[in-house]
C-alpha cells in the first residue's frame, strides 16, 4: 500500500515529513534573519534544500524556483568531484556553471551531515551575493564576451576542512569581491543555515534511527513521483510544441527562438529543447541552469501539492539540445543574466508546449525580469556600495483560467518567492532617493482574466554619480497570454528604462551601463503578466472596477477590452459603443 | 475588593469573580454562551450571572478585566471599516504590493489576501506631494496642503470616516503627518484619523503603513464596541473601572484600547499564557511550555524563568498582515478538538488544519458533521465520556464518531477503527509537538527542564502525550483548564509600551549619539508617566524596562537587547552590545564579536503591578486513589492500543496531596484530564494537578 513498496507506518511518515519541513524552514529563517546584504535579508534571493547521500534531493524549499532545479545536478557534480573524499566537518563552496551552478553570483554551500561516522545527508543553501568580483560591480557585465570577464569562477572547494575553517582560502575569495563586509556576513548566514539544518537532521536520526528515517524519505520520494506520474497520465499522449521568442536586448544578434518539444507517453514525459548557438553576450545558460527553466515550466503546469523533491522528476527526461547552444552553453560562454534571460523564455517555451496539451490548465506567462544593479560611492560612510535592486524586477503574474493575475509578485523566474526591500531601509542603506515604487496603469496583460500589473521603481543618486547596469528583456515583447488572450495596448505592458536628464525623458530598451548624475532620475519599469482568454469577453463591470482603481486607463479600456466610456471621470460606460466595438472583435 | 475577569471565546464567554478582603476570599466562576453579533451582550449577561452566583451586587464590582476577540474577528472575517489613506506621492501601492511573496509555491489557485481584500482599496489611497529624507527627517519636498484638502474633501464625499495618514520617514519627523491630520480633521471633523507615526513610530514603510491601516480598519468598530460595553455596564449599575487585555500581556484602559485597537489582536490568547504563568507561580514552577487547545486552534507559548516571551517585531502578524505591536510570542496552529482527519489526494493520512468548527462540529455532536475529528477519536477510544462532556451540556453520540472514522479513515487505510483513532491523535499530537519544538528547541530551549501546561477545554486530554513527545519534565493540568484565560485576566499587570527609531551604530557611538538615545528614553518615559498618571498609579508602584532593538550593521532584522537602567555612556554601552550578542546566539546559533551592533529602535515598557488573584487552598487530603472522588470505571484505550478498565474521578472532590495512579481520568465541567498508565498525578495546594512519569 505504500508507494515505495516498503512497510511504512503512515504515522511515523507524517512525523518524519514534518521534521524535514521544519528543518528546511529553520534554515530559511536563519538565512533571512542573519544575512547582511539587502539582496539576502530584504529580497530573500536564496534557497535551501536537503539531499540524501546518493545524493538525491529529498526536500526542496519553498524558495526561488530558478535556484532549485539546478541544485539537483550541482549537488551531484560536487559529490562526483570529491569522489568519496568527504569528511565530517567539511563545508564545500561552489558557484561555477561547469559544475551545474546557475550564474556565478549565486553561491552554493554544501554541508555533509554525518551520523555515527557515516555520511547520511547534505544540507545545502544557495544565495545571490551582491558581488563576485570582475570588472563590473554586482556581476552583470553586458560587455562581457567570456565568463572570465564576469567575475570569480569557483569550482567545488572546501572552505572548511574537517571542521577547520580555511581562512586563507576565504580571505582570497573576499579579497576578490567588492563590499567585503556584506559578503562575509552573507557567507556566515549561509554557513549558519547549513549548520542549523544539520543539527535538526541529526536529532531526527537519533530519535528514530537511520533506517526508519531513510525508509520514510524513500516513501516521500515515491509519493512525489506518483503525484507527477498521475498528473502526466491525465495529459493525452502526444508530441506538443512550444516556441517562444527571446528579444534582442541590445546585443545585435537579433531575436532568437527557443523551442520545446514535449513528448507524453503514458506516465512519462520527455522534453527536448532546441535553441540557437551560444552568443558572446551574457545571456547563455549552462545546462544546470536550464534544468531550472524547464522544471519551472513543468511545475507551473503541474501545480502539484507537496512534497517537493527529486521524485517529481523521475518520470521526466530532458534533452537540453546540442552543447554550445544558448540553453546548453559551454565554457567560456558569458552567462551572468541566465537566471532570468534566457531562462524565462525557455520556461515559456515549455509552458506553451503544455498549453497545447491541456489549454485550461496553464497560467499565462508572468512578466519577465528587466532590472538594474546600482553601484557607486557612499560619502556618508566613505565606502563603495553595490547591490542588485530586487525591487526593480518586480513584474506582474500571469492570469489563469479562473482568476486575474496577482500584481507585483513576479518575475517569472522567481514565481513569487522573492520579497522586495523597504524604501526606507534602501534609502538608509544606500545614498539614493527613490521617487516612485508603485503599480503601472495598463501594464497587466489583457484577457478575460487580466494579468497582474508590473511596477515602476524610480531612483536618483544623492550626491555622487551612480552606475546603473541594466539586464533582462521583455521591453518589446510583452508577457505572453494564454487561452487566446492578446493585448492591443502593448506599449504600456512592456518593460523599459526611462532616464530624465535636463528635463528631457529618454526611453532605453537595451541592456546598458549608464552613469546617473545627482539631479537625474532613472525609472526602471517592469512588465505586467499575461492575460487569459479573450479580453473582449471580460465582464464590463470588471473593466470598470479596474478603471476605478486606476489599473486601466480610458485608452486601455477601449483598446484592450473594447469598453468605451461616455464619461470616464464618472465611469459611465457607453453601452452602445461598447457593444459595437466588442462585436467587431467577436 | 471585588474583581471580575471576562474572557470571550468563539463558543463560550468565561467569567471569574474574586471577592477578597481581610475576612474572606471567594472565587466564583461561570460561563455563558458568547454573542458574536455583539460580544458585550454576553459579557454583561455573564457578569450579572456571576454576581448572582457570588451573592454580590453588580454595583460593588471594583475592577472589571476583559479579554476580547472583537478586533481579531474583524480582521479574520474582514468586516472592518472602509478606510481612506493619504500617502507619499509615488508610493500609493505599498499596501498592495506588500512584500511580493505569495503564500504557496507552485500553486496558482489561491487568493493573496493583501490584494484580494486590501485594508484600503487602491481608489481610496490618495497620493500627496511631500517628501522627507533620512537619516534626519529633513524636508526634501514640503507638504502640499492643497492636495491634502482636496483628498479630505474627496474621502468625505465618498462617505469614508476612517482615514490613515502615512508618509515615508515620518518616524524621523512627523510634522507632515500631524499637519495633514489637522487639515483633514478641520474638513472632516467626524472622521477617525490615524497617523502612522502615532500608531507605530518605527522604520519600514510597509509594516508601518499596514499596521496603521489595520488600526484604522478595526478602529471605529472597536471603539464603538468598547463604548457600548461601557454603556451597557453602566446601565446595569456597574460603574467599576474597565481594563482590556493587550496582545503584550499587559492591560490597558478603554480609551487607549480604542485609539490603538491593533494592541488587542492577541487579547484573547494572551490571558491564557498569563493564567498559566500565575498557576506556575503558585506552585513554584517558573519554566513552562503552555498549550491552550480549543476547538479549532492550539496556542503555544513558552515561559522562561517566570518571564513571558515577547515576539520580535517584524515577526508579528495577524491573518497574514503585519502588525507592528508588541505581542506575546504565541504560535497558533490549526489543531484542536474540531480538527478534521482525512486522506489527501496523494494518499497521505492528515489531520487539520481544517476544522469542523462549532457548527456542524465533530461528527459525534450529531449536528450533521460527517468528517471525523480529533474529538471523535477521543470518544471512540473511550477518553471522553458521553455524560461528562461539558457536564452533559452537549450530548454526544459515540456511534456517529465511530462511523465517521471508519468511513473516512479506517476503511481507506485498511486498519481498525481503534487504530485509526489512535493514528488521528498521534498525528495531531505530532503536529502540535513540532509547533512546540519550533517555539522552544529551535530557539535554544531544552524542554527537559520545562513543565508542559495544557489548558483550554482540550488541553489536559493531550498534555501527557505531548509532554512525552517533546520530553518535557512533567505536566500540569491547572485547576480550571477551561477558564485559564479568564483567570489570567485577574493576574495581569497594567502595561504600556512606547517606541522610537534611532538608527545609531553603537560601537562607534559618540557622546552626542548617546545623548540623543538618552533623550529619547526620557521622552518615552515621560509619555508613559503621563498615561500612568491618568490611571492613578502611584509613582512608587511604577516599573520601567528599557529595551534596545538591535541588529548587526546591514542585517534586515532586529532582536531585543536589554538596556541598563541608567543613562547610556561610552562605558556602559558595551552592556547593550553584549546583551545583543547573547540573544543573537541563542536565537540563531551564532553571533559576532567583531561586527558593529546597530541600534534601530528604543522601547520603553512601563508597568504597574495590580493586586493578584488569591485562590483558596483545598482541604488537605493525602489519600492514594481516593475512593471519595471515584465515580465509576469504564474501558479506555491508551496509546498501546489496549482497552483497560479505567477509573473516573470527580475533580471537585479531590483534596490536596491526594495521588492518583494511571490509568485514570479526572473529569470536571470544563475539561477532562487524562492520566495514562505509568503516570502518577498529585493534587496540589489550590487544585492544580501535577502529572509525572513513574
Amino acid at each position: 500500500m505504500s508507494y515505495s513498496g516498503k512497510d511504512i507506518d503512515p504515522i511515523t511518515l507524517s512525523v518524519v515529513r514534518g521534521a524535514l519541513e521544519t528543518t528546511q524552514r529553520e534554515m530559511t529563517l536563519t538565512l533571512e534573519k542573519t544575512a547582511r546584504s539587502s539582496v539576502f535579508n530584504l529580497a530573500h534571493d536564496y534557497s535551501t534544500a536537503l539531499f540524501n547521500s546518493d545524493p538525491e534531493m529529498i526536500l526542496q524549499g519553498q524558495d526561488i524556483p530558478i535556484h532549485l532545479g539546478s541544485l539537483i545536478p550541482a549537488m551531484k557534480a560536487v559529490n562526483k568531484f570529491f569522489d568519496g573524499k568527504i569528511y565530517e566537518g567539511d563545508l564545500i563552496l561552489h558557484n561555477d556553471p561547469d559544475y551545474a551552478g546557475s550564474h556565478i553570483i549565486d553561491t552554493c554551500m554544501y554541508y555533509p551531515v554525518f551520523f555515527k561516522g557515516e555520511l547520511v545527508f547534505w544540507t545545502v543553501c544557495k544565495g545571490h551575493l551582491t558581488d563576485i568580483g570582475g570588472p563590473v560591480p554586482a556581476g552583470y557585465n553586458p560587455a562581457a564576451t567570456e565568463i572570465y570577464a564576469e567575475g570569480l569562477r569557483i569550482p567545488p572547494i572546501k572552505i572548511w576542512d574537517k571542521g577547520v575553517p580555511r581562512d586563507d582560502i576565504l580571505n582570497m575569495l573576499f579579497t576578490n569581491m567588492r563590499a567585503r563586509r556584506d559578503q562575509e556576513g552573507d557567507f556566515n548566514a549561509l554557513i549558519g543555515a547549513c549548520k542549523v539544518g544539520a543539527r535538526n537532521l541529526t536529532n531526527l536520526l537519533e530519535k528514530y534511527g537511520k533506517q526508519v528515517v531513510l525508509d520514510c524519505i524513500d516513501e516521500l520520494l515515491a509519493m512525489a513521483e506518483n503525484h507527477m506520474r498521475s498528473m502526466i497520465k491525465k495529459v493525452p499522449d502526444g508530441v506538443y510544441h512550444g516556441v517562444a521568442t527571446l528579444e534582442d536586448a541590445g546585443h545585435g544578434f537579433g531575436d532568437m527562438d527557443i523551442s520545446a518539444e514535449v513528448n507524453i507517453k503514458g506516465d512519462t514525459c520527455h522534453i527536448t529543447i532546441d535553441s540557437p548557438p551560444q552568443v558572446p553576450y551574457f545571456i547563455n545558460s549552462y545546462e544546470g541552469n536550464s534544468y531550472s527553466g524547464v522544471y519551472l515550466g513543468l511545475m507551473m503546469f503541474a501545480q502539484l501539492p507537496p512534497p517537493y523533491n527529486e521524485g517529481l522528476y523521475r518520470c521526466i527526461t530532458v534533452d537540453m539540445g546540442e552543447k554550445g547552444t544558448l540553453c546548453n552553453a559551454k565554457s567560456p560562454a558569458p552567462h551572468a543574466n541566465c537566471t532570468t534571460t534566457p531562462m524565462e523564455t525557455l520556461t515559456d517555451a515549455v509552458r506553451l508546449a503544455f498549453e497545447q496539451a491541456a489549454p485550461d490548465r496553464v497560467s499565462a506567462s508572468w512578466g519577465h525580469a528587466n532590472g538594474c544593479n546600482i553601484a557607486g560611492w557612499d560619502t556618508r560612510h566613505d565606502e563603495e556600495y553595490v547591490t542588485m535592486v530586487l525591487a526593480s524586477i518586480i513584474s506582474g503574474a500571469g492570469a489563469t483560467s479562473e482568476q486575474d493575475g496577482w500584481h507585483a509578485v513576479g518575475p517569472e523566474c522567481c514565481f513569487g518567492a522573492l520579497t522586495s526591500g523597504d524604501i526606507e531601509m534602501l534609502e538608509y542603506s544606500y545614498p539614493i532617493i527613490i521617487h516612485r515604487y508603485s503599480l503601472m496603469e495598463d501594464s497587466g496583460g489583457a484577457g478575460k482574466f487580466r494579468g497582474g500589473s508590473g511596477t515602476c521603481w524610480e531612483v536618483e543618486p544623492l550626491d555622487k554619480p551612480m552606475t546603473m547596469i541594466t539586464f533582462g528583456e521583455g521591453r518589446r515583447i510583452p508577457a505572453m497570454g494564454a487561452g487566446g488572450a492578446k493585448s492591443e495596448f502593448v506599449e504600456a505592458k512592456v518593460g523599459r528604462l526611462r532616464i530624465t536628464r535636463d528635463g528631457k525623458e529618454q526611453i532605453i530598451k537595451e541592456n546598458v551601463i549608464e552613469q546617473i548624475m545627482p539631479g537625474e532620475k532613472a525609472a526602471n519599469m517592469n512588465p505586467g503578466g499575461g492575460g487569459f482568454g479573450n479580453p473582449f469577453e471580460r465582464e464590463i463591470d470588471r473593466v470598470v472596477q479596474d478603471a476605478r482603481n486606476g489599473l486601466v486607463s480610458e485608452k486601455g479600456a477601449k483598446m484592450d477590452y473594447g469598453v468605451v466610456f461616455s464619461d470616464f471621470k464618472n465611469l459611465q460606460v457607453d453601452a452602445a459603443a461598447t457593444q459595437a466595438l466588442r462585436a467587431k472583435h467577436a | 475588593m471585588i474583581r471580575v475577569g471576562v474572557d470571550v471565546g468563539g463558543t463560550f464567554t468565561d467569567i471569574i469573580l474574586e471577592n477578597h478582603d481581610a475576612n474572606k476570599n471567594e472565587v466564583t466562576v461561570t460561563k455563558v454562551s458568547s454573542t458574536p453579533h455583539d460580544q458585550s451582550e454576553g459579557v454583561v449577561k455573564g457578569v450579572l450571572q456571576v454576581c448572582q452566583l457570588a451573592g454580590v451586587s453588580p454595583s460593588d464590582i471594583d475592577m472589571l478585566y476583559h479579554g476580547t476577540t472583537v478586533a481579531t474577528n474583524m480582521v479574520i472575517e474582514r468586516d472592518g471599516a472602509e478606510v481612506g489613506m493619504l500617502t507619499t506621492r509615488g508610493f500609493r501601492d505599498i499596501l498592495h504590493m506588500a512584500r511580493h511573496k505569495r503564500p504557496h509555491n507552485f500553486s496558482l489557485q489561491y487568493e493573496v489576501p493583501w490584494q484580494s481584500k486590501p485594508l484600503v482599496k487602491r481608489r481610496n489611497r490618495i497620493p500627496i506631494t511631500e517628501r522627507l529624507m533620512p537619516p534626519t527627517g529633513e524636508v526634501e519636498t514640503p507638504l502640499n496642503e492643497d492636495e491634502v484638502r482636496a483628498a479630505a474633501e474627496l474621502l468625505k464625499k465618498r462617505g469614508i470616516n476612517s482615514i490613515v495618514v502615512a508618509f515615508l520617514f515620518s518616524f524621523l519627523n512627523n510634522d507632515h503627518e500631524m499637519r495633514a491630520k489637522e487639515i483633514v480633521s478641520s474638513i472632516h471633523p467626524d472622521a477617525y484619523i490615524y497617523t502612522s507615526s502615532e500608531v507605530v513610530n518605527v522604520i519600514r514603510e510597509y509594516e508601518r503603513f499596514s499596521s496603521t491601516a489595520m488600526n484604522a480598519y478595526i478602529g471605529p468598530k472597536t471603539a464603538r464596541y468598547l463604548s457600548n460595553l461601557e454603556n451597557r455596564l453602566k446601565k446595569e449599575g456597574i460603574n467599576s473601572q474597565v481594563r482590556i487585555m493587550q496582545s503584550n500581556g499587559g492591560i490597558s484602559t478603554i480609551e487607549n484600547s480604542s485609539d490603538r485597537p491593533i494592541g488587542l489582536l492577541l487579547s484573547g490568547p494572551a490571558g491564557g499564557v498569563i493564567g498559566a504563568r500565575s498557576t506556575g507561580e503558585y506552585n513554584n514552577i517558573s519554566n513552562i511550555i503552555t498549550i491552550d487547545i480549543g476547538g479549532t486552534s492550539a496556542d503555544i507559548s513558552v515561559i522562561q524563568d517566570g518571564n513571558l516571551r515577547i515576539k520580535n517585531p517584524r515577526d508579528t502578524e495577524v491573518a497574514s498582515l503585519p502588525v507592528l505591536v508588541p505581542m506575546l510570542d504565541i504560535d497558533a496552529i490549526g489543531a484542536g478538538g474540531g480538527s478534521i482527519a482525512y486522506i489527501d489526494d496523494g494518499g497521505a493520512f492528515r489531520v487539520g488544519p481544517k476544522s469542523a468548527g462549532a457548527v456542524p462540529g465533530p461528527a459525534c455532536y450529531g449536528n450533521g458533521g460527517e468528517h471525523p475529528t480529533v474529538t471523535d477519536a477521543q470518544v471512540v477510544l473511550g477518553r471522553l465520556d458521553q455524560e461528562q462532556f461539558l457536564g452533559g451540556d452537549i450530548v454526544i453520540k459515540p456511534e456517529l464518531a465511530e462511523k465517521a472514522i471508519k468511513t473516512h479513515i479506517a476503511d481507506a487505510l485498511g486498519m481498525s477503527v481503534t487504530e485509526a483513532a489512535l493514528g488521528i491523535l498521534k498525528i495531531i499530537n505530532n503536529n502540535m509537538a513540532l509547533a512546540i519544538n519550533s517555539n522552544s528547541v529551535a530557539k535554544g530551549i531544552d524542554p527537559r527542564g520545562f513543565t508542559l501546561m495544557g489548558f483550554g477545554g482540550a488541553g489536559p486530554l493531550h498534555a501527557v502525550a505531548l509532554a512525552e513527545m517533546i520530553s518535557a519534565k512533567n505536566i500540569i493540568s491547572p485547576s480550571q483548564p477551561g477558564i485559564t484565560a479568564a483567570l489570567g485576566l485577574l493576574v495581569s499587570d497594567l502595561k504600556y509600551e512606547y517606541t522610537r527609531s534611532v538608527l545609531i551604530p553603537l560601537n562607534q557611538a559618540s557622546d552626542n549619539d548617546l545623548a540623543q538615545i538618552n533623550q529619547i528614553v526620557e521622552d518615552l518615559k515621560a509619555e508613559a508617566d503621563q498615561q500612568l498618571d491618568q490611571d492613578n498609579v502611584p509613582k512608587d508602584k511604577r516599573q520601567y524596562e528599557y529595551i534596545m532593538e538591535c541588529r548587526y550593521l546591514g542585517q534586515g532584522f532586529e532582536l531585543r537587547a536589554k538596556m541598563p537602567n541608567e543613562p547610556l555612556t561610552t562605558k556602559n554601552v558595551q552592556v547593550v552590545i553584549d546583551n545583543f550578542y547573547d540573544v543573537h546566539k541563542q536565537q540563531y546559533g551564532h553571533a559576532f564579536k567583531d561586527q558593529i551592533t546597530e541600534a534601530i529602535t528604543v522601547r520603553v515598557v512601563a508597568s504597574a503591578d495590580v493586586e493578584k488573584l488569591q485562590l483558596n487552598k483545598l482541604e488537605k487530603g493525602g489519600s492514594k486513589n481516593p475512593e471519595y472522588a471515584h465515580l465509576y470505571n469504564r474501558d479506555t484505550v491508551f496509546d498501546d492500543n489496549k482497552a483497560v478498565s479505567t477509573p473516573r474521578y470527580d475533580r471537585g472532590k479531590l483534596k490536596s496531596g491526594d495521588t492518583i495512579s494511571g490509568p485514570a481520568i479526572v473529569t470536571q465541567h470544563n475539561s477532562t484530564t487524562i492520566i495514562p498508565p505509568d503516570y502518577t498525578a498529585t493534587i496540589l495546594e489550590v487544585g492544580d494537578i501535577l502529572i509525572e512519569k513513574n
